[in-house]
């Protein structure tokens, strides 16, 4: 097949879009796809992703097409962000969310490191209280539960490097 | 919830993917229309919750998120809700366990008995490397191990406990790596036939550091410890580290070196009177050692070389009190180690002008430790040619010492303070950078071009718009690590630029007198998560 064909996705409002093939083998799943049942010439759907959210993703994946490291780049976890990567997350945190689960789906790593990284960021430093209104997470823990969880995890049960 | 559900969510979820690329499959075999095929995969995968909400309740995505987490925000994790708490818990369990107070251990006693199987590593050493005087703390460990069956690693330095550690840890047949002191009248008794071998008990240790005393009272027990690891058979150490054992024989050395020869990755011998002569020639024969430590023991220089044209591998070095250091030796086995990464001189000669031969050898140096900095080439290291190595990620200089009168001028002091901020800031790797200059004595001038601020409250200035070049640190995007001691007043305009420049810094360290409270509060309300942390 040729490097360089062209690959039809149909976003989840049926947007279609005209991707390079290199571009396309950045996920995963489309590669997999792709490499088990050949180009079929008609548009794959990915009904799990909006448009502006492709749109994204398609950015993403084209400004690290030449890079060499793009799988193995981030197997280290205290890894900086570099800068440009540290712009394109900064978006609001539903786009943020829908971004992860469209790395998650199409299975393209790097995307879901950088974007988990970026909300790992938000956790930091923050309380549990804080990080429940930031994520709008329900506490479902009983007094006691709470109270006991603290006591063998808390920030004085050790010392912390 | 346990390791085996988190993968079987996972499992779950590569196999949902796998089935549906295969449904895929074999729909076009059929020759069934795609529009058949698109509706067949919405009706499996779409979900109509928002995003934000199925997102949290994802673990596999949630423990994405927690493995990007420095350990010391998982205890908050802890408590958020049930979820996040059953997946961050395993994580803070496994990591190294540091318990120093009576009262983190007597915690730990309770709920190690329930959270147990996940502990790996134990570090309950007490040790401070600066201190003279070892205070012992007496620990019972008899309420803790039989509870963490994949124990692998435990550090007791510095501990006494009923018996002797070797005794009391024999049990844990699975550990790799043991730390503890000699630190006590405790005899290792060896059976009638004379030959019993402790160690025979961990068939996989690896590690092994032993601390002693230099308390008269204890040499016997010392020396009892040293048969043990002598007539020892079972030992294959990767790692070796012997401190303060002054009344062993340095034969002893000698017989560790060569039965682990074949191993032996990383030594450490201080304050012993092992003299590098007597092991020279053994060290030659542990082919993968990348690692070597000797500090306050007889030296030789001419040897040193010897063994680093030997080991051309060497990865690690570090060395205290080697007063007598020529530079040519110095120039000569950085010359021979081309793939040293990490480098730590303490009392070496003279140091700037040592780790200049470094930095110009070792293009591959990522650590560079130095302590004191002083004398008349204390700028040295700093002045003319950029340093050949430019992939420093940690550069620590403690305790920058200098005389006023060393600079000719005013203006060659401003001079070398601005080759010092262009040489670091040309680091663009640097993630840790710690410069700790020495208080002056009282009625010599400070460093800082400003002159002696601490003395003339007045001539404070804002610190930025001054030329010393200090601003170009703004380079080191990838700073976690920042202090810059006794340098010069951190100003409202420094701090606002220090939290503007380096998204990533996590830890910064100051000197009391070098910031006011209005700027440490600014710095704390604006960036949080930056640990401030007063003078060392």
């Amino acid at each position: 097949m040729s490097a360089h064909s062209q690959i039809l996705l149909t976003s989840s409002e049926g947007t279609e879009f005209i991707i390079d093939r290199d571009i396309a083998d950045k996920s995963m799943l489309l590669k997999c796809m792709l490499e088990d049942i050949g180009e079929i010439g008609q548009a794959v759907p990915l009904p799990n992703v909006s448009g502006p959210i492709l749109t994204k993703v398609i950015e993403y994946c084209t400004h690290h097409r030449d890079d060499p490291n793009f799988l193995s780049a981030n197997d280290d976890v205290a890894a900086e962000i570099d800068e440009w990567d540290l712009e394109y997350c900064k978006v609001d945190q539903g786009t943020l969310y829908e971004l992860i689960l469209a790395a998650n789906y199409l299975d393209i790593k790097p995307l879901m490191d950088l974007t988990c990284k970026t909300v790992a960021n938000m956790i930091k430093a923050k309380s549990p209280e804080e990080i429940r209104k930031t994520f709008n997470i329900t506490n479902d823990f009983t007094p006691e539960e709470e109270d006991q969880v603290r006591r063998e995890n808390g920030k004085g049960s050790r010392r912390l490097s | 919830m346990t390791d085996n559900s988190i993968g079987a969510l996972v499992q779950f979820h590569r196999q949902r993917i796998a089935s549906l690329l295969k449904r895929q499959e074999q729909q076009l075999r059929a020759q069934q229309s795609l529009s058949s095929l698109a509706s067949s995969v919405n009706t499996t995968i779409t979900s109509p919750l928002p995003a934000s909400e199925t997102f949290l309740t994802i673990p596999e995505l949630v423990l994405t998120v927690l493995k990007f987490l420095p350990t010391k925000n998982l205890p908050q994790v802890c408590l958020v809700c049930n979820l996040w708490s059953a997946l961050a818990q395993p994580i803070l369990w496994r990591q190294d366990i540091r318990l120093e107070s009576d009262f983190q251990i007597q915690a730990f006693a309770t709920s190690v008995i329930t959270h147990g199987a996940w502990v790996q590593s134990l570090d309950f050493s007490t040790r401070k490397d600066d201190e003279e005087g070892i205070s012992l703390t007496h620990i019972d460990l008899t309420n803790i191990i039989p509870y963490t069956p994949r124990l692998r690693s435990i550090d007791v330095r510095d501990r006494t406990m009923d018996e002797h550690p070797l005794i009391l840890l024999a049990p844990c047949s699975q550990l790799e790596s043991i730390a503890f002191s000699q630190c006590q009248a405790r005899i290792l008794e060896f059976g009638v036939d004379d030959n019993r071998d402790f160690f025979s008990a961990w068939p996989q240790l690896k590690h092994l550091r032993i601390s002693g005393t230099d308390k008269e009272c204890i040499s016997s027990a010392s020396a009892s410890l040293e048969k043990a690891l002598v007539s020892s058979k079972s030992l294959h150490l990767e790692t070796l580290e012997l401190d303060f054992f002054r009344f062993w024989c340095p034969s002893t050395i000698h017989h560790l070196v060569r039965t682990n020869a074949g191993h032996l990755r990383h030594l450490d011998i201080a304050t012993c009177k092992f003299s590098l002569l007597e092991f020279e020639k053994i060290l030659a024969r542990a082919t993968q050692l990348e690692s070597l430590g000797l500090h306050r023991c007889p030296y030789s220089v001419e040897c040193l070389l010897r063994i680093a044209e030997t080991h051309p591998q060497l990865k690690r070095l570090s060395l205290t009190d080697w007063f007598d250091f020529p530079i040519d030796v110095v120039t000569q086995v950085a010359r021979a180690c081309p793939l040293l990464e990490f480098l730590e001189l303490e009392e070496c000669g003279d140091m700037g002008i040592a780790a200049r031969q470094f930095l110009a050898h070792c293009p591959r140096l990522r650590t560079l430790s130095l302590f004191p900095l002083e004398g008349p080439n204390v700028m040295n290291l700093f002045l003319g040619e950029p340093w050949v190595c430019q992939g420093l990620e940690e550069f620590r200089v403690e305790a920058i010492e200098y005389q006023p009168d060393e600079f000719p001028s005013a203006e060659a002091r401003n001079r070398a303070i601005r080759a010092m901020w262009q040489q670091l800031a040309a680091q663009t790797r640097l993630q840790s950078l710690l410069l700790q200059f020495s208080l002056p004595k009282s009625g010599a001038k400070v460093l800082h071009p400003d002159g002696d601020f601490r003395n003339s409250p007045q001539s404070k200035k804002n610190r930025i718009l001054l030329d010393d070049g200090l601003h170009q640190l703004g380079a080191l995007k990838r700073l976690k690590h920042l202090g810059v001691i006794g340098y010069s007043t951190w100003d409202f305009a420094d701090v606002e630029w220090m939290a503007r420049s380096f998204p990533w810094l996590e830890l910064f360290w100051y000197h009391r007198d070098d910031m006011t409270v209005p700027q440490w509060s600014w710095l704390r309300t604006h960036r949080p998560e930056i640990e401030l942390i007063p003078n060392l």
